[in-house]
Order: C-alpha cells, then sequence, then structure tokens
C-alpha cells in the first residue's frame, strides 16, 4: 500500500518537473523569438482581426489571404495578430495605439470608429479602394465628417455585412401547421406563428427576441419610432415608443411559452435554437449560420430551418451591422499597407470568406455571385439578406460609448427583468441630462500641473529625508551595530522598494488621477485637472455608483454572516475525531481551492431558472406552497441575483472554515473539563467557552470576509456580467468597466478611492466595536 | 468538544455536508463525459443524477483542440504561459517574503516596528486602487501583453507571507544564530542556510497557496494579457466561453473547465497537511 502511494507521488512530481521544463522552455522560445525577428531589410506589416463566431476557420481564411498577398508582393511580409474575441481585441488596440505601435491594417467596427478618428488614429481611405462597387449604406457607415456618422471622409473599407431577421425552424412550422414567413412578413404574423408553437406541447417555445441596444433600435423602426431625433437627440415621448417597448415585454412575461428569456443567465441566445424546441430566434444577422449549418437534417433526428428578415410594423426596416478593415495614421509603411487593404477587400478574399457562411460580401458582385447565393445548403433565403440592404440603415450612436451601454442596462430592467417601462425611460433619459450637463461633460479644464505635483512630492521627500537624516542617533554606534543597520535594511529592501514603487506611489498617483479628466489613450500630459468634479459625479448624477453599492452592501449584509456561520458551524462538525474524518475535511475544502473561471462557469447552470441543479432541487419543495423557485439571474434578480452569489460564497468558505478548525484545536481541553464537572451543557459550553475562545478568530475571519467581499469580480463578470440591467452589478465590476471598458481613467480612479475609504472606515469600526467583546486570554500565553 | 463521538446523527450530517459540496463538481465530471446530444437534453430538461450513456474521453482532446484560433497551440500556450507564471510567482513569494521576514524578526534596525506596521496595514487595502496607476506603470514600460506585470511584482515580497515566515522565524532559537554570527556568517548567508532550511514548514505552505491563487486569478491577466499566445488559462477559458458558451457546447466547456481545475487538485490532495495547517497557521497563532 505504501509503496504504491510513493509511486504515484514519485509519478507525480516527475510530470511536474518535466511539465515545468516544457512549460520553460516553450515561453522561452516564444519571448525569444520575439526579441530577435524583424532583422532583415524586408518590409513588414501588422494585421490585427478578431475571430467570430468563425472561430479557426475565420484565422485560416485572413491567414491564406495574407500569405497570397506576400506571394504576389515579394518583400513584404505580414504579420497577424488575434487576440480573440471583440472586447480583448478593443482592449488589445487602445494599448498599442496607446504605446504608440498600433498595427497597420486592422478590423474597426462602425460604432466604435469615431472615438478613434476623434483620437487621430485612422487614415482617410477614400482613394484606395473604388467604393462605388460596394453596398452604398456599407460604405456610408465608415464615413464620418467629425458630427455624424454617413457624411465625410471614409475611415474603413467595409469586409462584410449583415442584415438583421429571424431564423425559424421549419419543423416546427410544419408540426403547428403554420405558412412558413414570407419576405415582408408582419410583427402580428410574427407572434401569431409563436403563440401556435409555443402551445404545440410543453417542451416548445414560441421564440427568443434577444435587445441588445442595436437590435433593439431596428425593431422600433419598423414601428416608424425610435429613440433619437433627426438631430441625434434623445427623445423618448413617442406613444409608438412606449407601445412597440411594452409590446416586447407583454409577449414575454405576460404570456406563458410565447417568449423565452435566458439569455441574461450567461447563455448565448442564439445556441438555444439548436435544441429544436424553439420556433424562431433572432434578430440575428448571418453571423450564426456557420454554427445552425452543423444542425443535422430531419433524417438523422435534427431539423430543417431558415431564415426570413425582420417582420414588419407599419413599414420594412432594418440595420445593418458592418465590419471594416481601417488603416493605422501612425503606419510606418503607408504606401504598402494601403496595397494590403485593397487586397483584403478585394474579391477574392470577400469570396473565402463568404463561403464559410459568416457574413456577406459587402462587394455587390460578390454578393450575387454563387459565392454568396447558394441554393445547396441553408440558410435558402439568401436574397433576403441583400433585399434588406434597400431600406437598411445604419445605427447612429451618440459619441459617448456609456451611451448604448446605459441604453441596454435600462431596457434590460423592463425587457428582462419586468420593471415599469415608464420608470426604465424616465431613469435612462435621467440619466442621459445629467450626463450631458455635468461640466465633465462639455467644458474645457486646464491641464493636469504635473510640473508642480512633481516639484512638491520631491521637495515632501526632500524633508522627510532631511528630517530622518536630523533624527538619527549619533554615530556614537559601534561599527558591529551599524553593519546590522545596513544589513536590516537590505534584507527589506525588496519588501521597501516594492512597496513605494507598487503600492505607495501607485496609490498616490491614484489620488492625483482621481481630480482629473483623462481618457487614457494619450501620454498622462494630455489629463485635465478638474478638481472634485468626479466625486461631484459620483454621488449626485451616478445612479449607477449607488447601485454597484448597493449590490455590494446587500452581498456584504448576507455574505459574510452566512458564510462565516456556516464555516463555523462545519468546523465545528469536523472538530470531532470521528473515523474518515479526514474525508470529508477534503469534501468540505475541495471546492475553494478551485475558485476561479471554471468553478463561476459551472455555477452558471447550477443556478439557471429552468434546469439548474439548485431549481429542480427547489421545485419540489415549493410547489406544495403553492410557490414557484426564483429566476436567479433573470426575471428575479432584483431580489436574488445577488443571494445567489452570496449561496455560491458558502462553496468557498474552505480558509475560513480552516482557521476556525486550527482556532478550535487550540481551547485546552480542561476548559471543557472543567465545565462539565460544573455540569455546563453542550450548548451552555459553547456559548461560555467556545465563542468566547474563539473571539480573536471570529474577528480576523469576519475582517477577512468583510474585505474580500467588496472585492467579487471573477464570479459576477462570469455569470452575469452585472446583469440583467444593473442588478448584480458589483463594485468592481463597474469600477472595471470604467478604466477598462471605457478608459474613463480619473472617473474610475475617484471610484477606487472612494473603495477604498469605505473598507478602510469599515474594517476600523469593526475592530474597534469588537474591543467590547473580544477577549485575547486565551492566545497570549 | 474533543470528545471522541460515533453518534450516526453526526455522520449522517457530515455526509449530507459533503454531499452538497461535491455534488456540483461531480456532476461537471459526468457532463464533461457526455455525448453532446446527451448532454444538451440534460442540460435542457434539469435532469438532476444524469449518467453518461458512454463515456466521450474524446471531449477533453476536443476541447483542448478548441482552444485559441489554432489548434492546439492556444491550449498549449495558455497552460505553458500558467505553469511559467505561477512557477515564477511562486519562487519570488517564498524568497522574497523569508528574507524580508528574517530582518524583520531577527535584525535590530531603526524605523523597524514602524515599516512592520506599515507592512500590516498593507494586507487591509484592495488591490483596486494600484490597478490603475500599476496599469499605467507596467504600459509605460511596454510590459503589457507580456507575462512581467504578473511575475515581477511577486518578488518584492508579499506582506501575509512575510507575517508568516516573521512569526515563524521569530521562534528559531537565538543561539543558532548567534553561532552563526560567530562563525562570521552575514545576514543574507544567514538566510539562505539558516532560515530558509528550518522554515520549510512556512515555505511549503507559501507555495501551496500562492500556487492555488495565481493558478485561479483571473483579474490581473484579464487586465494585462490581451493576445492569445500571452493568454494563461483562466483567460483562455474565459475566452473559450464567450466561443462556446452555447448549450450544444456545455460538454465541452465543462470539459475545459475540468482540466483546469485538475492541476489545484492534485496539488490539493497532494499536499493536504498544508493546506489544513496552513491558514491556521498564520491566523491563530499569530
Amino acid at each position: 500500500m505504501k509503496s504504491v502511494t510513493g509511486f504515484i507521488q514519485v509519478c507525480i512530481i516527475l510530470i511536474a518537473i518535466l511539465l515545468t521544463l516544457w512549460a520553460f522552455s516553450r515561453v522561452a522560445v516564444r519571448e525569444m523569438g520575439r526579441l530577435f525577428q524583424n532583422s532583415s531589410e524586408q518590409v513588414e506589416l501588422v494585421v490585427m482581426h478578431w475571430a467570430g463566431g468563425g472561430g479557426q476557420q475565420e484565422d485560416q481564411i485572413v491567414e491564406d489571404s495574407l500569405r497570397a498577398f506576400e506571394e504576389q508582393n515579394p518583400g513584404i511580409v505580414v504579420k497577424r495578430i488575434n487576440p480573440g474575441d471583440s472586447g480583448q481585441y478593443f482592449t488589445k488596440l487602445q494599448t498599442m495605439m496607446a504605446a504608440g505601435d498600433p498595427p497597420d491594417v486592422f478590423y474597426m467596427d462602425f460604432s466604435r470608429m469615431p472615438a478613434f478618428v476623434g483620437a487621430g488614429q485612422l487614415e482617410p481611405l477614400d482613394q484606395v479602394v473604388p467604393v462605388e462597387d460596394f453596398f452604398t449604406p456599407t460604405v456610408d457607415a465608415f464615413r464620418w465628417d467629425g458630427t455624424r456618422q454617413g457624411r465625410g471622409p471614409l475611415y474603413g473599407v467595409p469586409k462584410d455585412f449583415t442584415t438583421l431577421g429571424f431564423y425559424y425552424n421549419k419543423s416546427l412550422f410544419d408540426r403547428a401547421g403554420l405558412a412558413y414567413p414570407s419576405d415582408d412578413w408582419t410583427w402580428s404574423e410574427f407572434i401569431a406563428a409563436a403563440r401556435t408553437i409555443g402551445s404545440l406541447d410543453p417542451g416548445t417555445t414560441g421564440a427568443e427576441i434577444v435587445t441588445w441596444d442595436f437590435v433593439l433600435r431596428a425593431m422600433l423602426w419598423t414601428e416608424g419610432t425610435d429613440i433619437l431625433d433627426a438631430e441625434g437627440r434623445l427623445v423618448l415621448d413617442d406613444p409608438a415608443l412606449h407601445a412597440t417597448l411594452e409590446r416586447l415585454r407583454s409577449w414575454r412575461f405576460d404570456e406563458e411559452d410565447t417568449l423565452l428569456g435566458a439569455e441574461a443567465e450567461g447563455l448565448d441566445p442564439s445556441s438555444l435554437f439548436l435544441t429544436g424546441r424553439l420556433g424562431m430566434v433572432g434578430p440575428f444577422g448571418r453571423w450564426v449560420v456557420p454554427s445552425y449549418r452543423e444542425i443535422p437534417s430531419t433524417d438523422e433526428g435534427g431539423f430543417e430551418w431558415d431564415f426570413a428578415p425582420l417582420p414588419r410594423g407599419t413599414r420594412q426596416a432594418n440595420t445593418i451591422a458592418t465590419v471594416s478593415w481601417a488603416l493605422a495614421s501612425k503606419s510606418r509603411h503607408p504606401e504598402e499597407a494601403r496595397k494590403l487593404l485593397a487586397w483584403l477587400v478585394g474579391p477574392q478574399t470577400q469570396a473565402a470568406q463568404s463561403r464559410l457562411g459568416l457574413a456577406i460580401p459587402t462587394l455587390g458582385a460578390v454578393a450575387r455571385s454563387d459565392a454568396f447565393i447558394d441554393p445547396t445548403v441553408p440558410p435558402f433565403n439568401d436574397q433576403a439578406y441583400l433585399d434588406a440592404v434597400e431600406y437598411a440603415r445604419v445605427t447612429d450612436w451618440p459619441l459617448d460609448r456609456e451611451f448604448s451601454l446605459q441604453f441596454s442596462r435600462w431596457m434590460d430592467l423592463t425587457l428582462r427583468s419586468n420593471r415599469d417601462l415608464d420608470q426604465s425611460l424616465e431613469g435612462f433619459e435621467l440619466w442621459w441630462e445629467r450626463k450631458q450637463a455635468s461640466p465633465l461633460s462639455g467644458q474645457d479644464f486646464a491641464p493636469m500641473p504635473w510640473g508642480v505635483l512633481l516639484t512638491g512630492l520631491l521637495l515632501l521627500l526632500a524633508i522627510l529625508v532631511l528630517v530622518l537624516w536630523m533624527r538619527r542617533s549619533p554615530s556614537s554606534a559601534s561599527t558591529a551595530r551599524r553593519s546590522e543597520e545596513r544589513s536590516g535594511f537590505l534584507l527589506v529592501l525588496p519588501w521597501l522598494a516594492g512597496f513605494l514603487i507598487f503600492m505607495a506611489g501607485p496609490i498616490i498617483l491614484s489620488l492625483v488621477l482621481a481630480l482629473s479628466r483623462w481618457n487614457g489613450l494619450g501620454p498622462l500630459s494630455t489629463a485635465e485637472f478638474v478638481g472634485l468634479g468626479n466625486f461631484n459625479r459620483i454621488f449626485i448624477e451616478d445612479q449607477t455608483f449607488w447601485q454597484s453599492l448597493k449590490v455590494t452592501g446587500y452581498y456584504v449584509l448576507l455574505a459574510v454572516p452566512l458564510g462565516q456561520v456556516f464555516a463555523l458551524l462545519v468546523a465545528l462538525l469536523l472538530n470531532a475525531r470521528l473515523r474518515g474524518i479526514e474525508f470529508f475535511r477534503a469534501a468540505f475544502y475541495l471546492p475553494s481551492v478551485l475558485a476561479g473561471v471554471g468553478m463561476s462557469i459551472l455555477f452558471i447552470w447550477v443556478f439557471k431558472s429552468e434546469g439548474g441543479m439548485v431549481n429542480t432541487v427547489l421545485a419540489p419543495v415549493l410547489s406544495p406552497l403553492g410557490l414557484e423557485p426564483p429566476e436567479w439571474f433573470n426575471r428575479d434578480a432584483a431580489w436574488f441575483g445577488v443571494p445567489a452569489f452570496a449561496l455560491m460564497n458558502l462553496w468557498l468558505i474552505g480558509g475560513s472554515m480552516m482557521i476556525y478548525l486550527a482556532g478550535l484545536r487550540n481551547i485546552p481541553a480542561e476548559l471543557y473539563e472543567a465545565a462539565a464537572i460544573d455540569g455546563a451543557g453542550s450548548l451552555r459550553r459553547f456559548t461560555s467557552i467556545t465563542l468566547p475562545m474563539l473571539g480573536p478568530v471570529l474577528l480576523f475571519n469576519g475582517i477577512m470576509a468583510l474585505i474580500g467581499s467588496f472585492q467579487v469580480f471573477t464570479q459576477a463578470f462570469i455569470m452575469t456580467g452585472g446583469g440583467p440591467g444593473d442588478d448584480t452589478r458589483f463594485y468592481v465590476l463597474y469600477l472595471y468597466s470604467k478604466a477598462f471598458e471605457l478608459y474613463d481613467m480619473g472617473y474610475a480612479s475617484a471610484l477606487a478611492w472612494l473603495l477604498l475609504v469605505v473598507v478602510l472606515l469599515l474594517t476600523v469600526l469593526v475592530m474597534k466595536t469588537s474591543r467590547r467583546f473580544v477577549h485575547y486570554e486565551g492566545l497570549r500565553q | 468538544m474533543n470528545a471522541s463521538r460515533s453518534n450516526p446523527f453526526w455522520y449522517l450530517l457530515l455526509l449530507l455536508g459533503a454531499l452538497v459540496m461535491l455534488f456540483p463538481l461531480w456532476w461537471m465530471t459526468v457532463v464533461s463525459l457526455m455525448s453532446e446530444t446527451q448532454a444538451k437534453q440534460s442540460m435542457g430538461s434539469g435532469e438532476l443524477l444524469p449518467v453518461p450513456r458512454s463515456l466521450e474521453w474524446g471531449n477533453y482532446a476536443d476541447a483542448m483542440r478548441e482552444v485559441g484560433t489554432d489548434p492546439w497551440s492556444g491550449f498549449l500556450d495558455a497552460l505553458a504561459n500558467s505553469i511559467v507564471v505561477t512557477v515564477l510567482v511562486v519562487l519570488g513569494t517564498i524568497l522574497s517574503s523569508s528574507m524580508v521576514a528574517t530582518a524583520f524578526a531577527r535584525i535590530r534596525f531603526r524605523g523597524r516596528n514602524g515599516l512592520f506596521l506599515v507592512m500590516l496595514a498593507t494586507m487591509m487595502l484592495p488591490a483596486q486602487v494600484t490597478m490603475i496607476p500599476l496599469f499605467l506603470l507596467f504600459r509605460g514600460l511596454g510590459w503589457v501583453d507580456t507575462l512581467l506585470p504578473l511575475v515581477v511584482p511577486a518578488f518584492f515580497g508579499s506582506a501575509f507571507f512575510i507575517f508568516m515566515y516573521r512569526q515563524f522565524i521569530a521562534q528559531i532559537p537565538e543561539a543558532l544564530f548567534e553561532a552563526a554570527r560567530i562563525d562570521g556568517c552575514g545576514w543574507l548567508e544567514i538566510w539562505w542556510r539558516i532560515v530558509l532550511p528550518l522554515c520549510r514548514p512556512v515555505t511549503a505552505i507559501t507555495a501551496v497557496f500562492t500556487f492555488i491563487f495565481v493558478w485561479n486569478d483571473f483579474m490581473t491577466p484579464l487586465i494585462y494579457l490581451h493576445s492569445e499566445e500571452q493568454a494563461t488559462i483562466a483567460v483562455a477559458l474565459n475566452s473559450f466561453r464567450t466561443q462556446f458558451g452555447g448549450i450544444e457546447d456545455v460538454h465541452l466547456l465543462m470539459a475545459l473547465s475540468v482540466i483546469t481545475m485538475i492541476p489545484c487538485i492534485v496539488l490539493f490532495f497532494a499536499a493536504q497537511k498544508q493546506f489544513i495547517e496552513g491558514l491556521g497557521a498564520g491566523a491563530v497563532k499569530g
């Protein structure tokens, strides 16, 4: 037995060593390659793109066309970067631009283009390709004259585009005896079909409608209404707007089985269609086609499907989503980069990309060729995507990127959590009014006085050093003593340097940044001094701040007591000398060492409203009481979203539990023996001996849990992303999005400082009040 | 409370609790071994005790191959990066923390107590306060999208482990240090030849907890690493989730999640002693 475990141990150690050696050599080879590249006299271009639903296939297509380009243009080498999904893509792009080393040719989506033009990063492209061969609306999407999209110079050449519509399950339509949707079907036909399919049998649902910002806008257009007027001002009092949104809410919440709503639960809504129990799904563009083509035919146990354009209301409308290739204004080889860009949007590349099925070619000739219109594979209604171009337009957004984010959040409250529509609209309107009226939005401020600040800081440091110098003890100390001093400083130096560089310095800089407005794209010298403007806005105008504080506070109030009581109870259970107690200890502890992305992914499924583990257990328990289990991250998220995270926390309290266990072991057995002689019952022994003796441990664990609870990030980021609406927008999640998604560095620094203040105040408060009832004598000896 | 119990009720409670704690993990493993059709069905219908009809070990290979954009290399890069970062951070933390702790515990120098208090106070700081300036610092150095921002700070000591080492070093008999000094050892030598070997229990605890923390950390790599070839396993798993988040790929998602957990599970069972005693040693005896 012993030799077997010994053998296993040796094996594990061997594998670990081999893996480590392999990992270091792999990384070393890669990094060396990066250091020593680029020594030839060839022109090197860098191309950056992301891979959407096409995944590895999209890479292959870009890669192939780059290699073809290299063959035709000897002397030019093209390097390809793909940072992953589009979210990471833009973070990487911004970072590279801020460092002054952007890729030469890169993907640019039309809604972000104005911001990049404003920062002077994009090169006008009017002369690069003959734009008349392209679908006009797709080209216009990348024109920008400084105030509005659709006119002015061209900053990106569209590589592909899509219009929107619904994908429908033909087999379910047949079963329900419904006619397939026509190209100008209406919303009433849509909902009638959804209701019929929903009532087919208990497993089927009529449709899923996604309510992303630009999709929602397109649906509003079909009823001749919108949230922005012709001048781009926010106008929300159109009765048709109310009617359209209210209808959408009512379909989802007032009817059974007509609409589904699992989007906010971390599931990709497009994939729900694949189960074959959903009648229609959308509005989606062409991007879902590669994954839908994997659906087996009816004979092989799957179903048939096709595409229908967005239904009409009072009129036909549609939107164009498009991505272009853009050129960096700071490219070191502009001539070659232009040539490459022209190649990338040329007919060969577009035809190859189109065969993948992911998007529609922007070149009219390619779109009408058999590269796109392919009657042998679904969807058979390819023509419908092209016809919709006639009446489609590009979604225009205000320059402030937070506008569309907030629009989604407020609409989610109604369309995902069933909150009153008028309140959501009013809330959104109020947010926008305040944001626009805020001095931080328009007004110019003086640049940050970095020179003065730096001089002040240096002066302060000089004074500090001087004071220390004057206070040093007379040099009468022995040489041995002084050498010990020196060694002491030397050994503490790593921490001291780390403290100054990674802690004290950043905290001061953070405070300075909190008084500034700065978009993080340019150098620090572009920061403007706004005084207490950020704090002013946080406290008075920023509802999201208060919401995130509320969410975090709710979590702290639930998770800290719940987690600590649970941890203590388990520790009491585990503090028994039982056969096999090691197994139980490991079982209770194991989940906490796995707390990470994987665990969060797992818990999406644990708390899923339908078919989730918790609700499957709860449903039979609650149904005799006439209750239904909550939709944790969906309809009931306002009250149940945060508690779900607090419950999940119970799986992760192994650390606290072990500390309690160690504390329990440290209590002298004589105390219990004496109490037993005095005739104290077990409850009495717990309250009179165990709890008081655990005092310091309770305090330590409590404070650690308190600090940790304010910093919830990974779980929320993975499981809900803060939604629906802002129902689970934890403080650090908001801080992260302000800093690294919206690049509002000054504002985010102010938020960070407030977090520091709140945490410190609470810690001090807990410590102060604890003095009265925490006893230390048990541990002093 | 230390009285031995053989109360069946006690066992029942323990058993029930253990079952609840382990259930999600067991369930995740089961789903990761299902065929696509069965996983889809089972997840959609809310089956509580699913049994895989066939063991699809191929799911694991499929999941690893599909990470990132180039087959296999996305996963291998992420694995290599995670290992390199974790090993370096563990090494850095052990070396720097034990060295600093030696000074705090044994060497008399002016300002020692003040500095020690400052160090203890830094444990209370939420990391988010320094997040933005640190990002700017590393961006200025050109380190963004390299592994350096994740690794380098570890070589400057970690307050928690410095504290733990200090508590331990303070208990080493003074005679040892005196003897070494009489033999003419400098403090660096004392640290290397006396403190480090004697501190093995603390070092083991430090290694184990740092490993778990770094392996599971998500926010730091999310901020600093943007390209696929630089991603750690946590970031790669998140990208995988955005690409394969649908119900038709749930078996792959679960398989990859299990894979990312394996090193921590192995470490947990290999170093149970450190896990059980580690946190107690830091918090209770301190």
